[in-house]
């Protein structure tokens, strides 16, 4: 009875520790159908978790927004790349086996 | 074993045989990746690029290291990050936190609930843009390594699991393990900043 009591709540209703478990996963969208579905529905019928999913999502977008790279023009890279090469050219080790280019 | 189109400049085989021009063939079309993740690690425009440029001579001189078990493109990356690495450790940071601070940023459960409760937040409302990216590089350096790098790699480089796994050379329960604990992390440092309460 108390096996099938524990199955049948696990079945249907997740805690909200289990709930912040499949957080990660959740927001990867890699839960399957059946977890989904129960996680989706602690979060309509608890205000708790559904704020800290809240917060959780919008850290992400705030890191997603605080990208160094969004700050650059999209190509500083051609420039790396002239850079770069020159800076190699100049550190290259003589080549051992007198192969001149 | 298949030829991945996506590095199709990149004659692995012509470099590990030393051919130069194959090497430079692959910093051309790998040069912008590479800067993206070291920028993203470092957060310093003029470091990025120098580090960039030492990655690429660091590959160089030991090619004869590579073992073959990834990309060659991956190998690189590899090296970038752990230049970049040494240079947060000698440049920038305050002492990063500890897994015991890491732990009292983790939420708190009794019988299954939390125990704290939580206000909506409003970024857009209660702080300026530049404001709210200060706030969350300042954040950011306060993880270490381990947790700062799975955001790198996750949620900027926008990577998965699978990938990071192997750039870091962990396993992807690791690296799901650690996104989460440092998005719990970065989500109570940010609480007092962006909870519509506090405004
Ligand atoms: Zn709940």
């Amino acid at each position: 009875m108390a096996t099938f009591l524990t199955e049948w709540r696990r079945r249907w209703m997740l805690t909200c520790k289990e709930v912040n478990g499949f957080l990660e996963a959740y927001v990867d969208g890699r839960l399957d159908t059946a977890t989904k579905e129960q996680f989706e529905r602690h979060i309509n019928g608890c205000e708790t978790c559904r704020t800290y999913l809240q917060q959780y999502r919008a850290t992400i977008d705030l890191v997603k927004e605080a990208d160094p790279v969004n700050d650059h023009p999209p190509a500083p890279s051609d420039a790396l790349v002239d850079e770069t090469l020159s800076f190699l050219r100049d550190h290259y080790e003589p080549p051992t086996n007198n192969a001149s280019s | 074993m298949p030829n991945a189109p996506s590095s199709s400049r990149v004659d692995t085989e012509a470099i590990l045989n030393g051919d130069r021009a194959a090497f430079e063939a692959m910093v051309e079309s790998e040069t912008s990746r590479l800067f993206h993740i070291i920028l993203r690690y470092v957060n310093d425009d003029e470091a990025a690029r120098s580090l960039v440029q030492e990655t690429f001579l660091q590959a160089y001189k030991n090619l004869d290291s590579f073992r073959g078990d990834s990309k060659l493109t991956s190998w690189v990356i590899g090296i970038g990050i752990n230049l970049a690495r040494s240079w947060l450790r000698k440049n920038k940071r305050q002492q990063p936190m500890d897994e015991e601070a890491m732990e009292r940023l983790q939420p708190d459960f009794r019988f299954g609930r939390y125990t704290g409760s939580f206000e909506p937040w409003d970024p857009e409302q209660t702080a300026e843009r530049t404001e709210r990216k200060k706030l969350v590089h300042k954040a950011l350096d306060e993880l270490s390594d381990s947790y700062r790098e799975v955001i790198v790699l996750r949620d900027l480089e926008e990577r998965s699991t699978k990938e990071t796994a192997e750039l870091l050379n962990i396993s992807r329960g690791a690296v799901r393990v650690r996104l989460h604990r440092a998005r719990q992390a970065l989500r109570s440092l940010l609480n007092p900043h962006f909870a519509s309460d506090f405004s």
